[in-house]
Order: C-alpha cells, then sequence, then structure tokens
C-alpha cells in the first residue's frame, strides 16, 4: 500500500514537472527584458536628444575630465609637478608615460574614441528621424562639436589618430596630425553653422535642460582654437573676433568665479564640462557600462588636493609661484589670482577652515610647500576624501579667447592691437596698464608678454604645456634650459615625448599602426 | 539467479533464506565428502576493504569440485582438502585466491576494481559495459580521488586522469579551472558535469562524500550525445543508490590543519627603508621623511612581518553521513555533508557547506521509477580586493614593513600608511578582510524525478523531469574606516551591495531505449526529446553613506539604488544513439544531436552534432592466437562533432544603454546610447575530433594498460576579438565566430595490481600530452594580447611574449653604445634589440615558451597489509613557463615591499649583480615584464599521502570502522620561485600569469569512518 502511494506520487509530480518545463518552438525567441534594443532606438525626437545627451555624458568619466584629462594636459607644464605614488601619474610630467602600463592616457585615448562613437551614432541617425529643423539642427551642432571637441583632444594629444567618421566599421586607420587637424576644424565648423548663440527661450525636446550645451560661441572658440593651434593665424584671428562679436561673453569680476560650484555657466563660461553632487545617484561614473546608480562627479578635487585633504597628487611648482610675486596690482598688492591658484604658508591662507600656517604647524615639509587651490572645495568642505566634486570645468573661458585673439594680433603683425585684449584680462586682478608698463613692445616682446599672461591666468587648466609644445619651445635649447630650471621634471624630457604613445592594444589591434617617435 | 537472489533479500525474508542457504550449505558438504577423501569443511567470511559484508560471493575450488556463496552476513562453509586453493570472485571486485593448507577458517578481504573491464559505466543517458565501449570514456577511481580533501569534486579529478588538467588555488572556496584535452574555446573551457543526469555548471555545491562513480568524457563518440555543450568534455558523477537489505549507515569524519607551504624571503623594516630610500636617491627625490634616519618622523619602532601576522593554521573538517537500504521494490540512499574551511591567514574568511542528497529507486512490475533531491547550503566569507586585478595575497606581501597591523587611533583599529612620512599606497589586507563583511550564501534545491516503462521486451521509455533552483545572495559591506592615507573609507564612501538572485533551470527529457541480442547480433538504439529552460534573475541593491557602528542595512544608507537583471534561456534537443555489436568482437556506435537555443538568432539557433566510433576486441577473434601474458586486447576510434556555446544571453542583438546620463546643470538629461558591438550573425563554435586508441589487459588481466591519440580541431570559435580603442567600443571587442585551434596528444594510462605475501598493491600512472596550436584568428590574424603574453597563429595559445634582457649598464658609454632606451642610467636593465633598428620598442619583445603543459600526469601507489593500508597520490605537469609575477612585484623597487634579492641591487660598488638599481618611476621600464621573471613551471606533488587502519573489531552494532591519518600537498618537486606552481589565472590568453593567487595549503588530517 505504501508503496502504491509512493509510487502515484512519484508520477503525479512528474506530470507536473514535465508539464511546467515544456518548451515550444516559439519560446526558441528570447527578448532582453533589461536593454531595449537598438532597432527600436533612434525614432522620435526625444531619441534624438537622449542620444546626445550620452554624447556629453562621456566628458564626465575617469578618461576625461573625471580626472584623466586634466591630469595629463596638466602635468607636464611648468605650472606644476607631481609626487605621487602611483607612478603612471608621477611619470607623466616626467616625459615617462610607459607603453606597458596604459593608466591615464591610456583610459583618456579610449574615452575619446568612445565619446566619437556616440556622436557619430547622432550624425548617422538623427537626420532620419522626423523632427522640428531647428531642433534637428541644432542637435547635429552639437554632435558635430562634441565629436570635433574628442577629437581636438586626441589629435592634440596623440597626434596621428584615427579619424573615424561612422560607428559600424570596426577598423579605422591611423590618419597623420594634419589630417586629424583638418577633420576636427571641419567638425567646428559644421557645429558653428548649426548651433544657436544661447538656448535661453528655445522650445523643444531638450528645453530645461541646456545648461552647457555646446552654443555658436563654443563651436567658435575651439574652431579658432584649432586654426590657432595649426598655425592658421589668420583663420584663428577672425574666427575669435567673431566669439568676441556675439557679444554674449565678459569676464566674471571675481576671477575665483570661474573654479568653484557657486558660479557656475557664468558669463565667462565659453564651454564648461558639467559635474554635479545633485543629478543622478552616488556612484562614481569611473568608466564602462553606466548603471543606474551613477553620479556625475569628478575626482580632480581629491587628485589635486593638499595632503590631509585629499592625495597631493599634483603641486604647483614654484616658478609658479615666484612669476605670480613679479608684478603687483595698482594698489601694491599680491596678484589676487595667486591667492586662487595656490595654498600656501601666506597670511591668512585658510585650508579647509584652518589656517594653513596651523594646520601643517608640525610638518616643516608641507608648511613650506605648495598645494593647489583651483576646482578645490575647500571653502565649503572639510576634505575631498568622499570623492566627489561637483565644480564644472570650465575649458573654454573668454579669458583665454582674449588672450588666445591678442596672440593672433600679435602673430599677424597686429602687436599694437593686442594690448587692448590682454589689458581686459588684467583688469579685472587690478594690473596696471600694460600699455603704461611695457609700452611699443616688438613682436617677440609681446610673445613673452602673453605667455606670462596666459601662465598665470590659466595656471593648472591645463593649457601651459599646449602652449610650450606649439611654441617650439623644446626644439629650442636655450627656452628647454630655461624650462629645466622652472620644472626639474623637465631634465627627463625625451624628443617624441611632447605627444603621448599610442596605446599599445591600439598598436597592436590596429594594422599598420605606427607608435609615435620616442617610445 | 541464486547469487541474484542472495544479493537482494528483502528484510523479512532473512530468516527463512537463511535456512534455504544453510540447507544448500549442506546438501554441498554432502557431496563433498563423497567425492574428497582428507575434505574438511571451511568457513570464513568475505569483506570488502570497508569491512561491510559482502553477500553472493562465489566461492569454489580452484579446478572445480565444491563451491558455495557467502550469505547475508558474508559467511560462507564448503568442504575442501589441504591441497585445494579457494577462488573468490565477486562482481565489481579483483579476484582472489588462498590457499588452504592446514586452515579451516578463511576470511577474506576483497579488494574493489573500480577499472575492472566487464564494469558497468555510466555514459550520456544511459550505461553500457567498460568493455563494449568505443568512445575514450576514462573512469576514476573514486576512491583515489577521494583521498583529496577538497568541497570541489573538480578538484579531486587533478592528476586522476590523462589529458585532464587543473588550476587551483588555496582560498577557502575558491574555484578551480579543469580543461579536458587541452583548450577548444576562448570563452569557456570548463568541461560539462552531469550529477545524476542534472546538468551543473558548478559541481561545488554537491558533496563529493556519497560519490558512486565518475567518468570522464572525452571524446566525440562519448560527448556527442551532449551536442552542443560536449566540446569541453564531459563528466559523469553518479551519487550511491540505495541496495536492498536492512538499514546500513555509514560515517565518515575528516578533521584536520591547513597551512602555507612555504613562505617567501622578504625584507624586514630597516631592509625596506634603504631600498626605497636609494629608488628615491636614484630618482632625484629626497628621502621620506619616515625612512629617513635623520629625520624626527624617522620610523623605528614598526618593524611588521606580514607573512607571520598574517600565516597560522586554518581548520578543515567534513563530516559525511550516509543511510541507505531497500526492500526488493524501493531502495533508497541518503547523505548528510557538513564541511568547513577557514583560511590560513588570519582573516574571517572562510568557507562551510551543508549539503544532502537523498536517492530513491523503485520498481513496480513494468514500471520503474526513482528521484533524486540535493539540497545545499552554503556560506562563504570572501577575499576583498582593493583594485580589480590585484589579489589579496600578493598585496599582503608588498605590505610595507613599517605599516604597523593594529593601530587604535585610526578608526576601525588597524594600521596604515601615512602620506606625509611613508608616502606607500599600502594595504593592510589584515584590517581591510578584517573591517569588511562580504558573505555569499546559497541555497539550492535539485532534483529529479523519472519513470520508466518496459513497453515490450527490451524496450523502454523513459520521462525524466529535472529541477535546479539556485537562490544566492551577497552582502558586501565597507564601513568607514581609516587604513591608511589612501585607504580611508569616509562615512560618505562607506556601502553596502546587496544582491538576492536566482536561477531556475528545468529539463525534461524524453527518452525511448531499445536494447536486445539477436544471435551474434546485439542492438542498441536510443531516441530522445529534450527540452530545457534557464531562468536567471538579479536584484543588485547599493546604500551608500553610513556613520561608524551605523546598522548595515540597506534603508540606514544615505541613498539607495537598485536594479534587476533578468534572462531566460530556451533549448530544445532532439538526440540518438546506435550500437551494434557483431559476436563480441565488432562493435560500433553512432550518435546524432540537434541543438535548438535561444542563445543565438533564429537563422543560427540550429547545430547538428555526431559522431561514429568503431571498436574491434581482437582477443575474440579465433583466427588471431594472441601470447598467453595477454588476456583482452582491443582496438578503437572515433570521429566527430561537438559544439560549445558558450557566449552571453542576447548577445547577438545589439541594445542601448539608457543610463549615460548627463547632467546640464543638476538637471538630470537622460543619455541613451550603444556602447558596445554586437556581431547579428554569430553561431555555435565547432569542435571536430577523431581519436584511436589500443586497451591491452595483460598477466591475467593484473595489468592494464591503454594508450590513445586524440586530434581536436575547433572552429569558427566564438572569441571576444579585439579591437582597437578608436573603434570606440565598449568593451573593445566583439564576440565573433573568428578563430580556429587544434589540439593533439597522447594519453596512457597504466594499472598494475597483485597481492604479494598478503599484502595486495596496485600501482597506477597515467600520463597526457597536449599541444595546442592556433590555427586562424579573425579574418586578419591580428594576434591577441595577454598579461606578457601573445596568442598567435602557429602558436599555442598564451605563449609568453617578453623583453629580453642582456645585462645592466654599468657606465654612460654602455648606454650610448645601446639600442636607445630613453632616461636609461647605469644600474638598468640593457634591454635586447631584437629587430636590430636602434631602439629599445615594444617590437623587441618575442617569444618565450608555452604556458599550458606539454606533460600532466598522476601516480596513484596502494598497498595494504592485514587492515593497514597506505596510500599514495602524486600529480604534476611539465612542459610549461611561467611568468612569476609575484616575484616581478616584490623587484620593484617602489613604495612598496621588497623580497630580500632586491638587496643585491646595483649599486657604484655593486656591479657584479643582476639586480638592476631601484628608481621611483622606473624611467628605464626595468619592471616591464622580461624573461627575468620567465620560469619553469614544472613540478611534481606529493598530493595526498594515507595511512590507514580497519579495526580488527565487529560487532553486531558495528559492522566496519577505520581510521587513518593523511597528508595533503605534503612536498612539491618545482624550481619554480613562487609560492605555488599549481595557480589560478585566467587559464586562457594569460594563463602563465601568477598573478598571486592563494597558495594551495598543506594539510594534516585525521579520519575516521564507521559503518554501522
Amino acid at each position: 500500500m505504501k508503496r502504491n502511494i509512493l509510487f502515484k506520487i512519484t508520477f503525479s509530480t512528474l506530470l507536473v514537472f514535465t508539464l511546467a518545463g515544456c518548451v515550444k518552438e516559439d519560446d526558441l525567441i528570447q527578448v532582453d527584458p533589461n536593454v531595449a534594443t537598438e532597432a527600436s532606438f533612434w525614432k522620435t525626437p526625444e531619441d534624438a536628444v537622449n542620444g546626445l545627451n550620452a554624447v556629453y555624458g562621456k566628458l564626465c568619466v575617469d578618461g576625461t575630465y573625471m580626472r584623466s584629462t586634466p591630469l595629463l594636459l596638466d602635468l607636464k607644464g611648468d605650472d606644476c609637478r607631481s609626487h605621487s605614488p602611483w607612478s603612471a601619474m608621477a611619470n607623466v610630467g616626467k616625459f615617462n608615460t610607459g607603453i606597458a602600463d596604459p593608466a591615464i592616457y591610456g583610459w583618456a585615448y579610449e574615452t575619446y574614441y568612445q565619446g566619437i562613437y556616440r556622436a557619430n551614432q547622432v550624425l548617422a541617425n538623427v537626420p532620419n528621424i522626423e523632427m522640428d529643423q531647428a531642433v534637428k539642427d541644432r542637435i547635429m551642432g552639437q554632435a558635430y562639436f562634441l565629436r570635433g571637441l574628442y577629437l581636438f583632444h586626441a589629435v592634440n594629444m596623440f597626434k596621428s589618430v584615427p579619424v573615424p567618421l561612422n560607428y559600424t566599421d570596426l577598423y579605422h586607420p591611423q590618419r597623420t596630425e594634419a589630417e586629424g587637424w583638418a577633420q576636427v576644424i571641419q567638425d567646428f565648423k559644421d557645429a558653428a553653422d548649426r548651433l544657436p548663440v544661447s538656448y535661453n527661450g528655445l522650445t523643444g525636446p531638450d528645453e530645461g535642460m541646456t545648461a552647457g550645451r555646446a552654443t555658436k560661441g563654443a563651436a567658435l572658440a575651439y574652431l579658432g582654437k584649432s586654426y590657432l593651434f595649426t598655425k592658421d593665424f589668420t583663420n584663428a584671428e577672425i574666427t575669435f573676433k567673431s566669439v568676441i562679436d556675439l557679444n554674449v561673453y565678459s569676464l566674471v569680476p571675481d576671477y575665483r568665479d570661474n573654479f568653484t560650484a557657486s558660479n557656475e555657466n557664468n558669463s565667462e563660461s565659453v564651454f564648461e564640462v558639467q559635474f554635479s553632487r545633485e543629478a543622478g545617484g552616488v556612484d562614481l561614473s569611473w568608466c564602462c557600462v553606466p548603471i543606474a546608480g551613477w553620479g556625475r562627479t569628478s575626482a580632480r578635487a581629491i587628485t589635486y588636493a593638499p595632503r590631509g585633504f585629499g592625495w597631493t597628487d599634483v603641486q604647483p611648482t614654484w616658478a609658479l609661484f615666484n612669476e605670480f610675486m613679479e608684478e603687483k596690482t595698482i594698489n601694491d598688492e599680491v596678484d589676487p589670482r595667486l591667492n586662487a591658484t595656490i595654498l600656501y604658508d601666506g597670511p591668512g591662507v585658510m585650508l579647509y577652515g584652518n589656517l594653513f600656517s596651523e594646520y601643517y604647524a608640525n610638518n616643516a615639509a608641507d608648511l613650506n610647500d605648495l598645494f593647489c587651490r583651483k576646482y578645490q572645495n575647500d571653502e565649503t568642505n572639510i576634505d575631498e576624501f568622499d570623492w566627489r566634486s561637483g565644480i564644472n570645468e570650465r575649458i573654454m573661458r573668454y579669458a583665454d579667447v582674449l588672450l588666445m585673439y591678442a596672440e593672433c594680433l600679435n602673430e599677424n603683425d597686429k602687436t599694437g592691437m593686442a594690448y587692448d585684449y590682454i589689458q581686459m584680462v588684467r583688469d579685472r586682478v587690478n594690473l596696471p596698464n600694460l600699455q603704461t608698463v611695457k609700452p611699443n613692445m616688438n613682436q617677440d616682446e609681446m610673445r613673452e608678454q602673453i605667455a606670462h599672461e596666459r601662465y598665470l591666468e590659466l595656471a593648472l587648466e591645463g593649457h601651459r604645456f599646449d602652449d610650450i609644445r606649439r611654441w617650439g619651445w623644446l626644439k629650442d635649447p636655450v627656452k628647454l634650459d630655461w624650462l629645466k630650471s622652472r620644472d626639474a621634471e623637465y631634465e627627463t624630457y625625451v624628443v617624441g615625448r611632447e605627444f603621448f604613445p599610442i596605446p599599445q592594444t591600439e598598436v597592436d589591434n590596429n594594422p599598420g599602426t605606427q607608435q609615435n617617435d620616442g617610445y | 539467479m541464486k547469487k541474484a537472489l542472495l544479493r537482494f533479500i528483502p528484510d523479512k525474508l532473512n530468516r527463512g533464506l537463511k535456512r534455504w542457504g544453510a540447507v544448500s550449505s549442506m546438501v554441498i558438504l554432502f557431496t563433498g565428502s563423497i567425492l574428497a577423501q582428507n575434505s574438511k569443511t571451511l568457513a570464513g567470511t568475505v569483506t570488502s576493504p570497508e569491512g561491510e559484508s559482502l553477500v553472493g560471493v562465489s566461492v569454489s575450488t580452484k579446478g572445480g569440485g565444491s563451491g558455495a556463496t557467502t550469505d547475508v552476513n558474508g559467511r560462507y562453509t564448503l568442504t575442501a582438502t589441504s591441497e585445494d586453493v579457494l577462488v573468490f570472485s565477486y562482481i565489481g571486485y579483483n579476484t582472489a585466491e588462498v590457499a588452504v593448507g592446514g586452515q579451516s577458517v578463511i576470511d577474506v578481504v576483497l579488494t574493489e576494481s573500480a577499472q575492472l573491464l566487464n564494469d558497468v559505466v555510466v555514459v550520456g543517458y544511459g550505461s553500457q559495459k567498460k568493455s563494449d565501449l568505443t568512445g575514450a570514456v576514462s573512469v576514476v577511481d573514486v576512491e583515489d580521488a577521494k583521498k583529496t580533501v577538497t568541497y570541489d569534486v573538480a578538484k579531486m579529478l587533478q592528476g586522476q586522469v590523462p589529458g585532464l588538467t587543473v588550476q587551483s588555488s588555496g582560498e577557502p572556496g575558491g574555484f578551480v579551472n579543469i580543461k579536458i584535452r587541452g583548450i577548444t574555446s576562448f570563452n569557456n573551457n570548463n568541461p560539462l558535469f552531469v550529477i545524476d543526469g542534472l546538468i551543473v555548471n558548478d559541481p561545488y555545491d554537491f558533496a563529493p562524500g556519497d560519490i558512486e562513480s565518475i567518468q570522464v568524457l572525452k571524446d566525440a563518440s562519448a560527448s556527442a550525445i551532449y551536442g552542443v555543450r560536449g566540446a569541453n568534455g564531459v563528466v559523469i558523477i553518479t551519487t550511491k543508490k540505495g541496495q536492498a537489505g536492512k538499514l546500513k549507515v555509514n560515517y565518515k569524519t575528516q578533521m584536520g590543519i591547513q597551512q602555507i607551504p612555504k613562505t617567501l624571503s622578504l625584507a624586514n623594516a630597516r631592509e625596506y627603508q634603504q631600498i626605497t630610500s636609494q629608488a628615491e636617491l636614484n630618482a632625484g627625490l629626497s628621502i621620506v621623511p619616515g625612512n629617513d634616519p635623520n629625520s624626527p618622523l624617522f620610523i623605528s619602532d614598526v618593524n611588521t612581518d606580514w607573512q607571520d601576522a598574517a600565516f597560522r593554521n586554518g581548520n578543515i573538517k567534513n563530516h559525511s553521513l550516509n543511510f541507505s537500504g531497500g526492500t526488493n521494490d524501493v531502495s533508497y540512499s541518503m547523505n548528510v555533508d557538513y564541511f568547513d574551511n577557514t583560511s590560513y591567514i588570519d582573516v574571517p574568511q572562510a568557507y562551510e557547506r551543508l549539503s544532502t542528497n537523498a536517492n530513491l529507486v523503485g520498481k513496480k512490475g513494468r514500471f520503474s521509477y526513482g528521484s533524486k533531491l540535493a539540497y545545499t547550503n552554503s556560506y562563504k566569507e570572501s577575499f576583498n580586493e582593493y583594485f580589480v586585478g590585484t589579489t589579496s595575497f600578493l598585496q599582503l606581501l608588498q605590505a610595507i614593513p613599517t605599516m604597523p597591523v593594529y593601530d587604535e587611533n585610526r578608526l576601525g583599529g588597524f594600521g596604515g600608511a601615512d602620506n606625509l612620512t611613508q608616502r606607500a599606497i599600502t594595504l593592510n589586507v589584515i584590517g581591510f578582510n578584517n573591517l569588511i563583511d562580504n558573505e555569499n550564501r546559497r541555497n539550492r534545491f535539485a532534483g529529479n524525478i523519472w519513470g520508466e516503462v518496459e513497453l515490450l521486451k527490451g524496450l523502454k521509455y523513459k520521462l525524466r523531469a529535472s529541477a535546479d533552483r539556485l537562490d544566492w545572495a551577497t552582502r558586501r559591506f565597507n564601513p568607514p574606516s581609516d587604513l591608511g592615507w589612501y585607504y580611508i573609507t569616509t562615512n560618505d564612501e562607506a556601502a553596502l551591495d546587496a544582491t538576492r538572485g536566482n536561477q531556475t533551470r528545468t529539463i525534461v527529457d524524453n527518452l525511448l531505449s531499445y536494447d536486445n541480442k539477436f544471435g551474434k547480433h546485439s542492438v542498441g538504439a536510443l531516441f530522445g526529446y529534450i527540452q530545457e529552460i534557464n531562468k536567471h534573475s538579479n536584484l543588485i541593491t547599493r546604500g551608500v553613506g553610513y556613520l561608524p557602528g551605523e546598522i548595515s542595512q540597506i534603508e540606514y544608507a544615505n541613498a539607495q539604488s537598485a536594479r534587476e537583471y533578468n534572462s531566460t534561456i530556451t533549448g530544445i534537443s532532439y538526440l540518438s544513439r546506435l550500437n551494434y555489436g557483431y559476436d563480441d568482437r565488432y562493435l560500433l556506435t553512432v550518435n546524432f544531436r540537434q541543438d535548438k537555443s535561444s542563445l543565438f538568432s533564429p537563422e543560427n539557433n540550429t547545430g547538428n552534432y555526431y559522431s561514429v566510433a568503431g571498436a574491434w576486441k581482437l582477443h575474440n577473434e579465433s583466427w588471431l592466437n594472441l601470447p598467453g601474458f595477454i588476456n583482452t586486447l582491443k582496438l578503437r576510434g572515433g570521429y566527430g562533432l561537438l559544439g560549445n556555446n558558450t557566449i552571453g544571453v542576447y548577445d547577438y542583438v545589439a541594445t542601448v544603454n539608457p543610463f549615460a546620463f548627463y547632467p546640464f546643470g543638476d538637471v538630470y538629461g537622460t543619455g541613451i546610447t550603444a556602447i558596445d558591438i554586437k556581431d547579428p550573425n554569430v553561431k555555435w563554435e565547432d569542435t571536430e575530433t577523431a581519436n584511436v586508441a589500443v586497451e591491452f589487459g595483460m598477466l591475467d588481466n593484473k595489468l592494464e594498460f591503454s594508450a590513445e591519440y586524440y586530434q581536436k580541431k575547433s572552429t569558427d570559435l566564438l572569441a571576444d576579438v579585439p579591437l582597437p580603442f578608436s573603434t570606440g567600443a565598449f568593451p573593445a571587442t566583439i564576440t565573433t565566430n573568428a578563430a580556429t585551434v587544434q589540439n593533439k596528444g597522447f594519453e596512457f594510462a597504466a594499472l598494475y595490481r597483485n597481492n604479494f605475501n598478503g599484502i595486495s598493491y596496485s600501482i597506477g600512472a597515467n600520463l597526457g600530452t597536449l599541444k595546442n596550436e592556433v590555427l586562424s584568428i579573425g579574418a586578419d590574424n591580428i594576434p591577441i594580447s595577454g598579461v606578457g603574453s601573445r596568442t598567435e597563429v602557429g602558436r599555442s595559445i598564451g605563449e609568453i611574449y617578453v623583453f629580453e634582457i642582456e645585462g645592466i649598464f654599468q657606465n654612460a658609454d654602455e648606454i650610448a653604445n645601446h639600442a636607445l632606451q630613453p632616461n636609461a642610467a647605469p644600474g638598468d636593465l640593457k634591454f635586447k634589440d631584437l629587430n636590430n633598428d636602434g631602439l629599445i620598442t615594444d617590437d623587441d619583445r618575442s617569444f618565450q615558451g608555452v604556458t599550458i603543459p606539454k606533460y600532466s600526469f598522476g601516480f596513484n601507489l596502494s598497498a595494504e597489509y592485514k587492515g593497514f593500508d597506505l596510500s599514495c597520490f602524486l600529480q604534476g605537469v611539465a612542459g610549461n613557463m611561467v611568468i612569476n609575477n609575484t616575484y616581478a612585484q616584490l623587484m620593484l623597487g617602489d613604495y612598496v615591499n621588497h623580497h630580500t634579492d632586491m638587496l643585491n641591487y646595483w649599486t657604484e660598488d655593486n656591479r657584479d649583480t643582476d639586480v638592476p638599481r631601484p628608481v621611483i618611476g622606473d624611467p628605464n621600464g626595468n619592471n616591464r615584464l622580461s624573461n627575468r621573471f620567465v620560469e619553469k613551471g614544472n613540478y611534481l606533488r606529493i598530493q595526498a599521502l594515507e595511512l590507514g587502519y580497519t579495526l580488527p573489531l565487529r560487532t553486531n552494532l558495528i559492522r566496519s570502522a577505520r581510521v587513518s591519518v593523511s597528508g595533503q600537498n605534503l612536498y612539491t618537486f618545482t624550481k619554480y620561485r613562487g609560492f605555488d606552481p599549481d595557480f589560478i589565472s585566467d587559464g586562457l590568453f594569460s594563463r602563465g600569469f601568477d598573478s598571486g593567487s592563494f597558495p594551495n595549503p598543506r594539510g594534516i588530517l585525521f579520519g575516521l569512518s564507521i559503518g554501522f
């Protein structure tokens, strides 16, 4: 009897399991419930905006402005140095980047192309979406701008790089530096033609999320910069003038407003990478596959922070400090940009709520050292150890545009006209009239003056080394020796290493790719 | 017939049958007494090595005469003369012969012969006589395999089967890499595990304790029945089934300790400070205050020996309790197993598992039925890595000796390093792992239920439904703490990651089989229809922001986020097999299987797999006169096509990621984009295999020997083909059918068993050779780079590819005259300019050896004498090279601890050395991977040595009792300078890269097994 029950239970259970485990031919097609397919995307104006927003998204990951790009741009300059125990970082400024370790420079390279991949999706798919032409133009314009911006970084830092213009090919051959710049210029032109001067009052699917979008001014400023970097001073001059003539930009009265979270997207900001502690989640968006918990914050502040408040991987040079001391304001005060740029043992200098002189009182090494202040949260936070800085990175400031315009004027033999634009930048910080203190400079003298002005105005903002390279100082033995005297990291400069190496993964996997000289 | 009856007597018939047995014995006795003059009555008991009574053993005098069979208590009586020799024979056991002489009581212990030629071997969806096999099936000696004490049956296979290699580590609950006959895929190369018909990917959830048999299916003939899952080979495991008879209880326990088998010679505080200071001076930096004796901040009172602080005795415990019994109609077996293992490092990391397994088999008329139910509950506290790609173990070795283990001034109470005084980014691994909770819990129910009806004689229909439900929960809580300047976890960073997941797999097998014999023809056929569904569901939650001491639950976090992941895979398969035998001389097996799977697009979702194999039993040919010492001789060979479907779910469809947002001001702007690149035409990978073998039985089958040659060619390999970064996709790979790989090799296995003066002993050896060759990669044959390795056409997968050194620069002239090495200084390494272009670039790397062992081998030795048994198992590999990255990471000359070899660094006064100068930043790239760190990976390891004694006590209650002591991983013969030549790696493109996995522990265990 008992056995009969067991027998029956077995067979009825078997029946139930069999029915539950039934698979029909139709069941062989399974649709991913977790994500939408690409085939169902790119249908509506909202899709177009969302696709475009994702191109911006690559600006604030580790490889770009979250950390790596500012480091790579800054560290080779004579305005800063690195004593980081992380050799991939410390070696950047020493021109010792090794191809065996792709950390930082490889992440940057990779991310620029991921940004281009996203931009190319917009450029390929948005033309096929039915929508208001004005909206479509500004979406396409932004996509051209962003592709140009990512490619600008790639060409500027890695020299001979591929130029992908579609997102379907697996292999894009390496191009010459000139071919790269030609595409950068074309992209910024295509952007400038389509972009509005301002997004204020525009309606459409992008309404309400306009702060930080690329404008005509941003595209023109980067177009001018691209001309400048390729020594096309004629076009550069015209283009920078057209930015000025838009009459929408002005210098903010307080220099420090360019580097804090309090006055973002201000009148001086031509293009600004957005970071926010409020939007999204709190997870750090380093890289790779975006997830729901991601925020968009910068790790720059913890990386550059003074000892005790972050990693202290980047510190200003004494050359920078000393150069700030060279010229007093009209009130015979120290250039106010010094205290906005550098934390040091100066009168009343505060360090995250502590007096600098008191905090490091028992520590002679740090007391007599210099630390970075730009883009630090030293007035609002107690330290930077949570990694999450919400300060936007102003990558194109109107001050930079004015100084680049002045440089073009000087190069185009209009040295006298350069004074006015330089003085606009000096006036903000109460420096005396250049016409008075250094009248009638010749072209060479003006070059030196512009170098000095740019050095102080734009210190620690990733421009100094670009200037040093494009001015040919590394090829000039006198200038190179001078740089060595200002920043010992130049002692290990190797010819060719003004560019980063092409990451080994690219060399290995893209047939025909040649490594840059010096590696 | 009588034998069968006697073996399966139910309890209540015991008494009657005993009587019947006694009568028959009396008849034999009577007959014997008439026939023989000096005959006498003999009696005795026949038992197994475990002391179990063997029922139904045939006992006879050699040359005929008298015979008897043992009763339920294993007892026999018969008459014989003192000149007679008694022959004891029993299926599954070695035949024993004993001369009667003057004895009147002859007790015999029969030893099991797992590899006896008449054994039945479990093959896919059925079973076969071993002698009738046409395919390459290795039967593992389960008793030998169990001598390796482990939670994972995969580890037990190490060295037991020719052609099977295992990589493992010493982390409690850590995983095991296992490969059969080389590498046939760029994705998953682990074989398929089938436990009592259940298909499982993770055999470590099932306790090895009640395993009855393990078969390893290695070629197409054997595995084609598993079709698209067969290419990596199949391991078929069966667990104990009950037998008719009264309740039997077996209890087995093993307890012992585990410890690190060796330590490395690392710098102490003074030596660390000396080397690192020199590295700073060489880089033109000032010495950090903590290392500078002239500084008031010099650290003189801390000298931590991290190996000494961390290594301790870990515990290992295993209890296994088995009940079995049954009647003629229904039998059962149940096993309860407990395994507990704590780490040999002074941290909470551990693995604990409770598992049960119950098998039920019944019969009713033409119906038979059965079920299996296994339940496992496991808990693993995992090690924590700070950076992906580093291991806790390596970070422990690299920890600087001027960092204390404990420091009550830091939040959490553990020591750390300081930015100003030490600058080192160095992790207190003991503190880190003690502070972080990293729990992994698994609950698994796996079982099946089946019914079978015999429709006609030999024609059977079987319906089997299997279900496997796994629930897991992981929690990783990282509380606010201070482990030194770089390793500060602020309140805002403190985070809890809690994940719940489950997986349900159901399989329905419809099997129709036919077996019959017509004269000299024997025929077997099998048809099957299989439906499979695999559902997976994950809920991933994260809470960020906790105060010190706050309750570590999601709702206490400052910010919470959650996400889901769900997937379903379905499959339908048709299978068939035909076995044909003629006159026990010729054998033929044909398999066919068609698989359809939702893993691929509807156009590519069907794969057809087949095999053909034959065997010829030469010893049964009347025309062939084999030499007398050869008992059996069989030739076999086969060819077939197998598949591999290890591809991600939904991997053929391009998708968009919806979380690529951008903050416009503080406004969340949704970002949606494709981030990767998919190949819509992706399909299965195929593996063609061919093999031939010869099998001998010699010297009265005391010596068995087999030799086999195989060749496997895998085409359309699913490879994650690396793309240039400029493609823009993440990951920078595309999963596509892109490569062709070939594996070839020989396999030899030999087993010799004999008795000598009451000592029964056996010697087993196996050897596998392997040559792996990549025939094509993608359309353009672009090599695939691994860590210090390159996979290139014409070579084996993952060969070491590094720079070569040619000494140390002694002065500036040597640097000037050498190929350009920017920023080199005297004391730096000279690299060989292999392409003679005057520059040292990545083109100057060269191949430095294969990483897949050319030879893998195992030896089993055992002997028994008067209740004592001694066994020894050795295993090893040879012919492979290893990048000793553990050593490389201790020779950096940086802000991490150093190997004491580093003390011999180059200086103006110490020029005769092969250790370069230490220098922060390493401008010359001395630390790049070069042949400096390439070593031979050969080893031979005493994996297990066990001494046991079967106690002579025998009461009504206790059937048998055995005590044992065993040593695990006692000694390794190797020249490898790392911790352990048996290390875990990716097993593929960077197989030879030893980045510091947990060394396999040495263990001493005491065991006790009792049968009731």
